[in-house]
C-alpha cells in the first residue's frame, strides 16, 4: 500500500475566506513595512561596516567584564552578546563581539584586535578567538546596493517571464505574492531584531525562487483547468486547481520544513537567522501562493474566452466579414 | 526585540489602556461602532495622546480583515475614493496638531468631540439630504484632520451620515471602508511626521492582544434580536469614556 498523507481527492472551498485572508495579508504587509521604517533592521556588520569576534571560553561568560576590559581601548559603539545554542556542551560558552568601523578608517586594523583579543585574554587567559571577520564601511554600502539590486532584478525578471509564459493577470498576482513573502521576511526581522546580513540576503532571494515554484505549479494547473472547463466558474476553476495540487504542495513545504526545522535547532548559531529565515519563508510562501497569489488572478479576472478574434489582434485578414 | 517590548510595557499607565482598548474592542464587537471613541478618550487620560492615538492606528489593523471583508461588497467606491483620498490630503495637518498641541488641549478636544457627536446621535438627529462632491470632500477633510490630531476619524462621518439615497448596508459598509483604510494609511503618515516611534509601535502591537480578545467576546455576545440593547449599551460607554477622558481629574 501506498502512503498516503494528504488524501488524493480533497475538496476545500480555499476562496471562501478569501477577503479575510486578503486583509490578513494586507495587514501583515503594513505592519511589517511600519515595523521596517520605525524598529529598523539590525543589520550585521556586512551592511554596517565593522568587525565581529567570536568568542569562545569554558568560563561562563560576563558581559559588563568584558566590556569592562575592551572600554580602555576606546573603540565606540561596540556591542557584545552572548551566544545561547542547545548544541553547546557545558564548559562551552560564546559571545559575539562587535566592533563599529572606525571613524575614517577603512576597517578595524589588525592592530586594532590584537588589542582587543589581549584585553580580553588578559581578564580570561583561556579565552580562544574561532572566528573573526571585517568588512569595511565603503564594501558594505556597495553590499546593501547590490543586495537591493538582486532583490529587485528577481522580481522583475520573474514578473517579465510569468507574463509571457501566462497573462499578465498571473504575473501580477505572482509579484504580488513575492512581494509579500519578501516584505513579511524583512517585518519579522525587524520586529525580533534578528540579525540582518548577506546570509539573510540569499534567504530572501531563496525564498522568492521557493515560492514562485509554488505559484508557478498552482498557475500552471489553472492554466490547463481553465482550457477544460471554459464555462465553469473562476472560483471553482481555482478551487480545483488548489485541491489538485495540494497534495504536491504540502509535501513539498512539509518536508522542506522538516529539514530546515532540524537545522534550526542541530545547525548552531551562525546559520540561525538565514534559516529561520527559509524556514519563515516557505510557511508564508506556501500561504502566499494559494491566497494571495489567487486572490489577485481573482480579484484581476482572467480572459476566458479566446475563441472571438478582435479587430485589434494585428492580423490582417482578422475583420474579414465585416 | 525583547528591549524595545520591555520598553514599551514599562510604560506607567499601560495597563490601563490596555482596558480601554479591551472595553473598546468589545464594544466594536457587538454594536459595530465606536472602538475609537471609547479608547481614545479613555486611553488619554492615562498616558500622552502622542503615545496612544498614533499605537492605536497600528491596532486598528485588525479591521482589515475583521470588519472590512464583509463591508467591502456593498461599498459605494466613488463616495469612499472621494472621502479617503480628501482625508489623507488634510491628515498630515492632523498630525502636526498632535505633535504640537498642549495635552490639556487635546484632551478637551477629544471630549468635546465624542459629546457632540453623542449628542445629536442619541436626539436622532441626522443630516438628510445627499451631499455632493464638493461636500463628501470637505468631511473628508474634516475627518483627516480630526484623525491625525485625535484618532476620531470617524465622528463627522457619522454626523453628516453619507445616505442620500442609499441602503442603511451601504452607508455601513462606506463608513467601515472610510475608517479602516483612513485609519490604516495614517501610518506612513505619522511615521515620515516622527509620530510613531519605537514605543509607540510597540505599545500598538501590544495592545493588539486585548483589542483583539475584546472583539471576539463582543461578537459573541452579540444578539441580532436585541439590538437596540447593545446600541443603547455602546452609547452608555462611549459617554462614560468622554467623561473620564475630561482633563479635569
Amino acid at each position: 500500500m501506498r502512503l498516503r498523507l494528504v488524501p488524493a481527492e480533497t475538496n476545500f472551498d480555499f476562496f471562501r475566506f478569501r477577503n479575510i485572508t486578503m486583509g490578513l495579508s494586507i495587514a501583515a504587509v503594513i505592519l511589517s513595512l511600519a515595523a521596517w521604517l520605525v524598529i529598523g533592521l539590525n543589520f550585521g556588520i556586512d551592511f554596517l561596516g565593522g568587525t565581529t569576534i567570536r568568542t569562545e571560553s569554558s568560563q561562563p561568560v560576563d558581559i559588563a567584564a568584558y566590556r569592562a576590559a575592551i572600554e580602555k581601548l576606546d573603540l565606540g559603539d561596540v556591542s557584545i552578546t552572548e551566544v545561547f545554542d542547545p548544541t553547546f556542551g557545558e564548559g562551552r560558552n560564546v559571545a559575539m563581539i562587535r566592533i563599529q568601523a572606525q571613524a575614517g578608517e577603512e576597517s578595524v586594523t589588525a592592530g586594532v584586535i590584537k588589542a582587543v583579543e589581549a584585553a580580553l585574554n588578559a581578564y580570561d587567559a583561556e579565552m580562544t578567538f574561532p572566528s573573526v571577520e571585517s568588512v569595511g564601511p565603503k564594501v558594505s554600502g556597495e553590499l546593501i546596493m547590490t543586495a537591493v539590486l538582486a532583490v529587485s532584478a528577481a522580481l522583475l525578471a520573474i514578473l517579465f517571464y510569468i507574463w509571457l509564459r501566462f497573462e499578465w493577470q498571473f504575473s501580477v498576482g505572482a509579484i504580488a505574492a513575492l512581494a509579500h513573502d519578501v516584505i513579511l521576511t524583512i517585518g519579522i526581522f525587524s520586529i525580533f531584531q534578528i540579525r540582518f546580513d548577506l546570509a539573510t540576503i540569499a534567504a530572501l532571494l531563496t525564498i522568492i525562487g521557493y515560492s514562485i515554484n509554488d505559484t508557478v505549479v498552482i498557475f500552471d494547473r489553472l492554466r490547463e483547468n481553465l482550457r477544460k472547463f471554459k464555462t465553469v466558474p473562476l472560483t471553482e476553476v481555482m478551487n480545483k486547481s488548489v485541491n489538485e495540487t495540494l497534495s504536491r504542495t504540502l509535501m513539498t513545504s512539509g518536508t522542506t520544513l522538516l529539514a530546515l526545522i532540524a537545522l534550526l535547532i542541530f545547525g548552531g548559531d551562525v546559520i540561525r537567522g538565514f534559516v529561520f529565515a527559509i524556514a519563515w519563508g516557505v510557511i508564508v510562501g506556501t500561504y502566499s501562493s494559494v491566497y494571495v497569489a489567487k486572490n489577485v488572478v481573482l480579484l484581476l479576472g482572467v480572459k476566458r474566452d479566446w475563441s472571438k478574434k478582435t479587430d485589434t489582434t494585428g492580423n490582417q485578414f482578422g475583420n474579414i466579414d465585416a | 526585540m525583547p528591549d524595545d517590548l520591555s520598553l514599551a510595557l514599562s510604560v506607567p499607565g499601560l495597563e490601563w489602556v490596555a482596558f480601554a482598548a479591551f472595553v473598546a474592542g468589545v464594544v466594536y464587537g457587538f454594536a459595530g461602532f465606536g472602538s475609537a471613541l471609547i479608547y481614545v478618550p479613555m486611553a488619554v487620560a492615562f498616558m500622552p495622546p502622542v503615545l496612544v492615538i498614533p499605537a492605536f492606528q497600528i491596532t486598528a489593523l485588525i479591521s482589515l480583515f475583521t470588519v472590512l471583508p464583509k463591508a467591502v461588497r456593498h461599498v459605494d467606491i466613488r463616495t469612499s475614493t472621494l472621502l479617503i483620498v480628501s482625508s489623507l490630503l488634510s491628515a498630515p495637518l492632523g498630525v502636526y496638531l498632535l505633535l504640537t498641541l498642549p495635552e490639556p488641549i487635546l484632551r478637551w478636544v477629544v471630549s468635546i468631540i465624542v459629546i457632540v457627536t453623542l449628542s445629536p446621535v442619541l436626539m436622532g438627529w441626522r443630516y438628510h439630504s445627499a451631499p455632493g462632491n464638493l461636500t463628501t470632500a470637505s468631511i473628508g477633510a474634516a475627518a483627516g484632520v480630526m484623525g491625525g490630531a485625535t484618532g476620531l476619524n470617524g465622528p463627522i462621518v457619522i454626523l453628516f451620515r453619507l445616505s442620500g439615497g442609499d441602503s442603511a448596508q451601504t452607508t455601513r459598509a462606506n463608513m467601515v471602508v472610510f475608517l479602516t483604510l483612513n485609519s490604516s494609511l495614517m501610518i506612513p503618515i505619522m511615521i515620515f511626521q516622527g509620530a510613531m516611534t519605537v514605543e509607540t509601535f510597540w505599545i500598538g502591537l501590544v495592545l493588539l492582544l486585548p483589542y483583539g480578545a475584546g472583539n471576539l467576546i463582543g461578537q459573541a455576545l452579540f444578539k441580532p434580536s436585541q439590538e437596540g440593547i447593545y446600541r443603547n449599551v455602546a452609547y452608555a460607554l462611549i459617554a462614560l469614556a468622554a467623561l473620564v477622558g475630561l482633563p479635569i481629574w
